[in-house]
């Protein structure tokens, strides 16, 4: 092969002159529809030429890259087309076109894949193929236009991101699309790791998140592909934005029903309608839970809403998680009643909290959401329980992050009904106490003491030190000005330690 | 190998095996009427066989001398068989016609029948047949010879059927081929033919030579070899095998080509080579194999002779006989200096089969 017989490569290539098409974009053009194309390889080299062969000197004449039409008789002889297969993989030639069906068309398939070459059959005109292909490969901006036209119509007709994302699969050949958030999380579409090139149309300044983006990582670059697939992402971008808005404002409008009728259940227990249009389980002893960020100034945002709800999709059991005061509430009727009503209810709750923790586990907000279950019974009550609960794991720093009802003990149910204002009370009252560098083994020692009626021998016990140690501490304290031995005082002085160390006061 | 020079019915098999020799659908595989009668003949009067060379000491510039061959489709022969003075009434007529008598006669063509047709006819005449044919192979057509190519003419021309029916054809424009074809039909299958009416010298000078005598040593040499037939044919007759490989499709199709005056209906045979890359070979048939190829590329082409040998049965193979699965052997012989010429592939090239040709096969 002569150097001026290869394939032009793109530094060679003459400015001002359009970039070739490629045997890729030139299979997604229209006139190829009617082709098919069992064999397809080299799919991001140039096509230069299409030539409609009528005889085998005509395929012996072909320049590298040409896609070789072959008319009748010799596109419907399986012999001839082998022939012309193999002249185009000694030639570089592109890709070959035939006419033949059955059999045959599986012979010279069988072949091409030997040879890798690309084979096509149709049973159209060849002479109108071979002039409609000569026209795309004569015009490449025509080629892209198409494929930019036709990406619009499919992305268009697009409802979902992952319609979207499959769209961008099968339309731009050998590229990898994929939709990122923060950090190039994949959100849709392929998983591979990025190249360092990769090609990205931030969704920015239409989307209501930050740092999401559209990326295409090209088997092939060259100025003209990646402005084609670049204008893709662009069209897309915007439907991608819009598929999600119109899920975003479908939840949140389903959300805000939800929340409206379970405040006409709780308001007026006769008036279910909306709940029983909502499908929702009213009837019989209900199991209640409650979902409550830690964090006071996150409490009833909608998009910590929207995402348990959509969370809740993945396992939709007994009714979506609802608005409710400054939390969201879901429940569940009895499974199965047994013959202990007591093993039925306190397993009801397990599975009601068990169900919860894995709906916050799912959602993955990053945000401390703690949950609260009630007893069963009525909706109201159980709901009013698990808020207590609820408020309970926030306010003692519950470990697990879940409370039920049912194990609070008083101090945990008195320290949830107001934790901020006892807190406070906490605070002033113990001054001096919670003033010391050791404040917190002191805290400490006057709860044991408490707890164990005034011994101080027991107290030691359950603190490991030594009974001396005990007392000693326990001077101090009452150097400080606490009343430890004022009878009228002792129930305030307990729950306040309580309150001093479930809410960090100490440390 | 000895030089024959007496063609007795010892060389009858070697002569039977030797003419089926890249004959794929005009072979006859058993004994038939024809086969019988000629080694019949045989053991009566021994043919003398005349190198080239010496007929053109032998005999003079005058002297007369003809081809014989059978036209028409073989199995016929099962219903009508032959009955033995055909050779005779067609010679005599063709002598009276021309007012002359011969004095040697060569086959048509030294494959299939009409090689075994032309030393029956010479035994039963009792001429010398010269060691030389018109077709160095086997070719569908009467006009389709280096006779005619060296500037001779099919006619005039004697043909006799199995009814006794007898034609003589005088055509000035060469349309023997298309005559006797159509009178073929209606004399019930076959006639054989007394053909190529010309002085022994320029049947000699146009003809390929030493043809017969190459037929019957291949098929002494078919009879004697073992595992490597086909590589020791191919060295015998200064060809090549192609492939070994396995029959995995026979197939007729509808592509006829470009317009030729051929009788055959396209077929193709697909194998798939032993060797470890297992490659695609594609014989594609007009009566006879036309075209091979390996992977798409050309191996093989008319007029050279693509053969295809049984290994196991140590013979050629007909078509009827080729079955899917079936181990073969692809030999490529090479075709007369005559048939490479411009004016020789253009008559028994490619194109003359409708094959749609480059003029530079790869």
């Amino acid at each position: 092969m002569s150097p001026d017989e290869r394939t032009p490569t793109r530094a060679s290539r003459p400015e001002g002159r359009p970039e070739a098409v490629t045997w890729g974009e030139l299979l997604r053009s229209k006139p190829m529809e009617q082709v098919v194309v069992p064999v397809r390889v080299d799919l991001d080299r140039d096509v230069t030429k299409v030539r409609l062969i009528s005889d085998l000197d005509d395929m012996q004449a072909c320049r590298p890259g040409t896609v070789a039409v072959l008319q009748p008789p010799l596109a419907s002889a399986a012999w001839a087309i082998e022939i012309a297969v193999r002249y185009a993989w000694e030639r570089s030639a592109r890709a070959v076109v035939a006419q033949v069906t059955g059999s045959a068309a599986e012979a010279v398939t069988r072949l091409a894949e030997r040879l890798s070459v690309s084979v096509g059959f149709h049973d159209g005109d060849p002479t109108e193929l071979a002039l409609d292909l000569s026209a795309l490969v004569a015009r490449p901006g025509a080629v892209r236009s198409g494929l930019l036209a036709r990406c619009a119509v499919l992305i268009s007709e697009a409802t979902s991101v992952e319609e979207v994302m499959t769209v961008l699969a099968q339309e731009l050949p050998r590229t990898a699309t994929s939709l990122r958030g923060p950090g190039d999380r994949l959100l849709a579409g392929c998983g591979d790791e990025l190249p360092p090139d990769v090609l990205r149309v931030p969704l920015a300044p239409l989307d209501v998140e930050a740092g999401r983006s559209l990326t295409a990582a090209l088997s092939h670059r060259s100025v003209a592909w990646n402005q084609t697939v670049t204008r893709v992402l662009q069209i897309a971008r915007a439907q991608v934005v819009a598929c999600e808005a119109s899920g975003r404002v479908a939840a949140s409008v389903q959300h805000e029903r939800e929340g409206f009728a379970l405040a006409r259940v709780l308001a007026a227990p006769p008036d279910s309608g909306p709940a029983t249009a909502l499908g929702w389980p009213l009837q019989g002893p209900l199991t209640g839970a409650v979902v409550l960020p830690l964090e006071e100034a996150v409490r009833a945002q909608p998009a910590v809403g929207l995402s348990l709800r959509a969370a809740w999709a993945a396992e939709p059991v007994g009714a979506p998680p609802a608005p409710y005061l400054d939390g969201w509430a879901l429940w569940a009727q009895l499974e199965e009643p047994g013959a202990d009503p007591a093993e039925d209810h306190g397993r009801a709750e397990r599975a009601l909290a068990a169900r919860a923790e894995r709906l916050v586990r799912r959602a993955g907000l990053g945000v401390d959401l703690r949950i609260g279950v009630g007893l069963p019974g009525s909706l109201a009550a159980t709901l009013e329980q698990a808020m207590i609960a609820a408020r309970a794991a926030t306010a003692t720093g519950s470990v697990r992050g879940i409370e039920r009802f049912s194990t609070l003990g008083s101090r945990e149910l008195v320290t949830a009904t107001d934790a901020p204002h006892l807190r406070r009370v906490a605070r002033e009252t113990l001054a001096a106490l919670l003033g010391v560098d050791d404040r917190d083994d002191l805290v400490r020692t006057l709860l044991a003491y408490l707890d164990c009626a005034g011994s101080t021998s027991r107290a030691a016990e359950r603190l490991a030190v030594h009974r001396n140690t005990v007392t000693g501490r326990l001077d101090r304290v009452r150097r400080l000005g606490v009343p430890v031995d004022d009878p009228d005082r002792s129930l305030e002085l307990h729950l306040l330690c309580h309150v001093a160390l479930s809410s960090g006061l100490t440390g | 190998m000895p030089e024959v020079r007496s063609i007795t019915a010892d060389h009858f098999d070697d002569l039977f095996l030797g003419s089926q020799l890249g004959v794929l659908s005009a072979a006859s595989t058993y004994r038939g009427s024809l086969e019988t009668w000629v080694h019949a003949l045989l053991q009566e009067r021994p043919v003398e066989l005349v190198d080239p060379a010496e007929a053109r000491e032998r005999f003079g510039e005058e002297e007369m001398g003809l081809a014989v061959l059978m036209v028409g489709a073989m199995l016929s022969l099962l219903e009508y068989p032959f009955r033995g003075d055909e050779a005779v009434v067609a010679v005599r007529r063709l002598e009276r016609t021309l007012g002359v008598r011969f004095a040697a006669m060569c086959p048509f063509n030294c494959s299939g029948p009409n090689a075994l047709v032309a030393v029956g006819a010479a035994s039963l005449l009792g001429l010398p047949l010269v060691d030389c044919d018109g077709q160095g192979r086997i070719l569908p057509l009467i006009d389709q010879t280096t006779f005619a190519l060296g500037g001779l003419r099919a006619s005039p021309l004697a043909g006799v059927g199995p009814w006794g029916d007898v034609i003589t054809v005088d055509s000035p424009g060469d349309r023997a081929e298309e005559i006797v074809r159509a009178a073929v039909s209606g004399a019930g299958g076959w006639m054989l033919c007394a053909t190529y009416p010309a002085p022994v010298h320029r049947l000699v000078e146009t003809g390929i030579q030493r043809s017969l005598s190459q037929r019957i040593a291949s098929g002494a040499l078919m009879q004697t070899a073992r595992s490597d037939l086909g590589e020791r044919l191919a060295r015998h007759l200064g060809g090549r095998l192609v492939a070994r490989a396995r029959v995995v499709e026979l197939s007729g199709h509808q592509h006829t080509g470009l317009r030729t005056r051929q009788p055959a209906s396209p077929y193709s045979i697909l194998l798939r080579g032993l060797s470890s890359t297992e490659p695609l070979i594609r014989l594609e048939v007009r009566n006879e194999i036309v075209v091979a190829t390996v992977d798409g590329a050309v191996v093989g082409a008319v007029p050279d002779m693509i053969c295809l040998i049984d290994p196991l049965r140590r013979r050629s193979v007909e078509l009827s006989d080729l079955r899917v699965g079936q181990v073969m052997e692809v030999l490529v012989l090479p075709a007369a200096e005559a048939w490479r010429t411009p004016s020789g592939r253009a008559m028994a090239g490619p194109g003359a089969f409708g094959l749609s040709w480059p003029a530079q096969p790869a």
